[in-house]
């Protein structure tokens, strides 16, 4: 099995290592250009790139400040505020009617009116109203926030366009900003998978000076690197738990949520599920808290980019598994249908 | 030839392709009852071995035993692979629906009883107020309780702000009858719990279940009890990698039969304009083997090694697709010896690319669908659902019904615009909810197609700009 998944490898191997390998031999010269050549175009994709994103994410922000925030305070507030008048006026009403004050009857008249101004309140919150006026709620980092939502996907929902053109510039945003994501999410997962290894390398060979050579390999710029190493999964885990970890204890400790609900709103947004129902520095009381949605950005972008790294480091560990499962499974049942048969 | 063999099972165990390992594994049973001797299949020794000869290996094909067991083989196979995957993903989603409404629906009943009571605490005030000005001034009268009004209505702003969806299912007659027996406490009663199922109904349960393992999360409804955020944690865990399993299967099987058809009718119609087909199908990274087809046909490796180096090569399953709506990687999902079609496909192509440099007649797993084709499914279906879902909604209008569209299957969700998220939506609710998880599953799994179908056209085409702006040395990556 080790042989054959060593040549598929080779097979598939990069075909850099290749053109480097058989460069190398010839020509040193030519290798130092070669090695040059690809060092800048690793930094220009690797910063290209992560620039890119968060150009993208600013214009994004400054696009949808002008086009919501901007817009009339519209219908909402003044929904709400028509709504409460006409509730006093119904208060007004039913008590002015009644010329003999009978409680009962008066508080079922007045509960009637009150369920009414809930409901319809609870349908204008669901509309928007928060109490904020338009420019008091996209204001740069929530504005930020929201385009990060849409091009990462994760869609958090606390925040969303009301117009008719936000919507509009909403789904365009998407369909540039989705691509310049994935770009991202490869491209950090490749840089921050390579890192690891070879950060994971060196710490086994400080560990184990022999080396730990491993006969599976990953295939990914192993020619970088001398001796095949295999990050194992545990490893992966444990990083992605550490960050966990690390987002779970800032945000309890700056929002003052629970650790629980500080967890599962890691969880969800690294996820890219993205609830909504917990936002940090998104609540109604706090305006102060700009920086720490700017924060939450950073945090989310490095977030993606360790899931990213991650899902490279394991992927071809879960194939493998996965294969031999299926197979295994099949086997039994045939195992297990041929034993009834007997 | 046993030699050959044994070598050949050590190194291969695990990665032959099924159908390789369960033709072997079908040649034991016919012969278990003789008693076979010898062989050491490593893993495989139940009940006798198998004979180590050349003629055992052919089966007896003419046997009706056998075509049963061929067929029940395929048919676990096929089950196992897609309508398996589609029963666990829907399985999965209405445990984790029965699980939700257990867990929330208590909480949900106590958040009715809070706003109730805030409500009465309220009206009390009224009558308060009310009852102490002996002589009715409207201004005054106005006045306070128009700032009674106002705590209440920043009560509700918090009160949905926490999740509370406006809905009050109490019966508003039960109500009112309650009041007239009683003082007019208005406390709710411990019948009136029961009548309320509140937001965490079955459907839309379901429908939550399947936002979080599709990681669209709309968040209008989430939450709020401790275990259910555990709960929710774990089953996402567990769940998404589950959904990405059934996008990739059903993405490539639909793929495979939209070039099937594709194909069947470009051969029908436009018989004269050749499909046009790549040569095979390799990675980023093999595109040196790319200009090379011959090479690759080695006839001097045996069969198996030829198809395990074949398998990256030739395998319908894509490689890393640039994300994707979930950001998979098909090839890695979808093990390449999945099942019996594929496998009979894999090595026709073999024999095909081997043959010739091209396919001679239009290979229905070669052939290349253009983008615009893609692009116009996967747009269809978006502005079909928003036809559909403008119609179910009264208050949607078609920029709604897409914004909703795009937005869940982008897999963002934000969750503004939720289909029977109205307070005074009609009985259609239910269904409402469940015609918008069905659209959501099959939504996914057709952009995961288009996906499939659109990426090496997409992929060559940026390779070719890449080169051409000088980035990427010819014959690179």
């Amino acid at each position: 099995m080790a042989l054959d998944r060593k040549r598929s490898v080779r097979d598939r191997g990069s075909v850099r290592s290749r053109g480097s390998s058989s460069a190398s031999s010839s020509d040193p010269r030519e290798k130092l250009k070669d090695c040059c050549r690809q060092f800048v175009a690793f930094m220009f994709t690797q910063v290209g790139v992560g620039a890119l994103v968060v150009s993208y994410a600013i214009m994004g922000a400054f696009a949808f400040m002008a086009i919501e925030g901007e817009s009339e305070n519209s219908e909402n507030n003044d929904h709400v505020a028509h709504l409460r008048s006409s509730c006093l006026s119904r208060l007004w009403n039913v008590t002015d009617h009644l010329n003999v004050l009978e409680e009962r009857k008066w508080k079922l008249d007045v509960r009637q009116v009150l369920l009414d101004h809930q409901q319809a309140m609870a349908l204008a919150i669901k509309g928007g109203y928060d109490g904020r006026t338009n420019q008091e709620r996209w204001t740069f980092p929530s504005a930020l926030m929201f385009s990060l939502s849409v091009f990462t996907m994760i869609g958090f929902g606390h925040l969303v366009p009301r117009t008719q053109w936000g919507k509009i510039a909403t789904m365009l945003y998407a369909v540039f900003g989705i691509p310049v994501y994935v770009l991202y999410f490869m491209n950090m997962g490749q840089v921050l998978a390579s890192c690891f290894k070879w950060f994971y390398c060196k710490l086994v060979r400080c560990v184990n000076s022999a080396g730990a050579v491993d006969e599976l390999s990953d295939d990914m710029d192993e020619e970088s690197y001398s001796g095949l190493v295999i990050v194992p999964s545990t490893a992966c885990l444990w990083v992605w738990l550490t960050y966990l970890a690390v987002g779970t204890i800032m945000f309890a400790e700056w929002e003052n949520w629970e650790y629980l609900d500080a967890c599962y709103f890691c969880v969800t947004s690294l996820c890219k599920i993205g609830m909504g129902d917990f936002v940090p520095g998104a609540n109604l009381q706090a305006s102060s808290n700009q920086t720490k949605l700017i924060i939450n950005f950073v945090y989310l972008l490095v977030g993606m980019g360790i899931i990213a790294m991650c899902y490279n480091l394991m992927k071809e560990e879960i194939l493998v598994r996965l294969q031999e499962l299926k197979a295994d499974l099949i086997e039994r049942l045939q195992d297990v249908s041929g034993r009834m048969r007997r | 030839m046993a030699d050959i063999r044994s070598h050949h099972h050590q190194q291969h165990q695990r990665s032959m392709s099924v159908r390789e390992r369960d033709h072997q594994v079908m040649h034991h049973h016919p012969r278990d009852h003789q008693q076979l001797r010898g062989g050491n299949r490593r893993g495989l020794d139940r009940g006798g071995g198998y004979h180590p000869s050349g003629a055992s290996l052919a089966p007896d094909t003419d046997s009706w035993w056998y075509k049963v067991k061929e067929f029940t083989r395929k048919l676990i196979a096929f089950l196992f692979g897609h309508v398996g995957i589609c029963g666990l993903v829907v399985g999965y989603i209405i445990m984790g629906a029965f699980a939700f409404m257990a867990i929330e629906s208590e909480d949900q009943k106590r958040q009715y009883a809070d706003v109730e009571r805030v409500r009465e605490a309220t009206i009390q005030n009224l009558w308060n107020i009310t009852h102490e000005l002996n002589v009715l001034y409207p201004n005054e009268w106005n006045e306070s309780v128009s700032i009674e009004v106002q705590l209440f209505q920043q009560k509700i702003v918090q009160f949905v702000m926490e999740g509370y969806d406006g809905k009050n299912y109490v019966n508003q007659s039960l109500v009112a009858s309650r009041s007239q027996i009683t003082d007019g406490s208005g406390e709710p009663t411990p019948g009136d719990a029961a009548t309320t199922t509140g937001a965490w109904s079955f459907s839309a349960s379901f429908l939550y279940c399947l936002t979080v393992i599709t990681t669209i999360g709309y968040g209008n409804i989430a939450p709020r009890t401790v275990m259910g955020k555990m709960v929710t944690i774990v089953y996402a865990m567990v769940g998404m990698p589950l959904f990405l399993l059934y996008v990739s299967n059903m993405g490539d099987f639909l793929a495979t039969c939209f070039r099937w058809g594709y194909v069947n009718l470009c051969k029908c119609t436009c018989f004269s304009r050749p499909v046009h087909h790549h040569a095979q199908r390799g990675s980023r990274r093999r595109i040196s083997q790319r200009s090379a087809p011959a090479n690759t046909a080695r006839p001097d490796l045996t069969s198996v090694q030829q198809q395990q180096q074949y398998d990256p090569v030739v395998s319908i399953h894509h490689r890393r697709i640039p994300g994707g709506p979930s950001d998979f990687d098909d090839v890695e999902l979808h093990p390449v010896g999945g099942g019996g079609p594929y496998d009979v496909v894999s090595v026709h192509h073999h024999q095909q690319a081997a043959a010739a440099a091209g396919p001679a007649q239009p290979d229905y797993q070669t052939a290349t669908v253009p983008i615009t084709i893609s692009l116009t499914v996967m747009v269809s279906y978006m502005v079909g659902g928003a036809v559909l879902f403008q119609q179910w909604e009264t208050d949607w209008d078609y920029l709604d019904g897409s914004y909703f569209c795009f937005i869940s299957l982008s897999t963002t969700g934000f969750g503004d615009l939720v289909p029977g998220d109205k307070i005074n939506s009609s009985s259609g609710i239910e269904l409402s909810l469940i015609f918008c998880s069905m659209y959501l599953i099959i939504g996914m799994a057709l952009i995961a197609m288009c996906f499939n179908l659109m990426q090496e056209e997409v992929i060559a085409k940026v390779r070719k700009l890449g080169q051409s702006l000088g980035c990427i040395k010819p014959g690179e990556e």
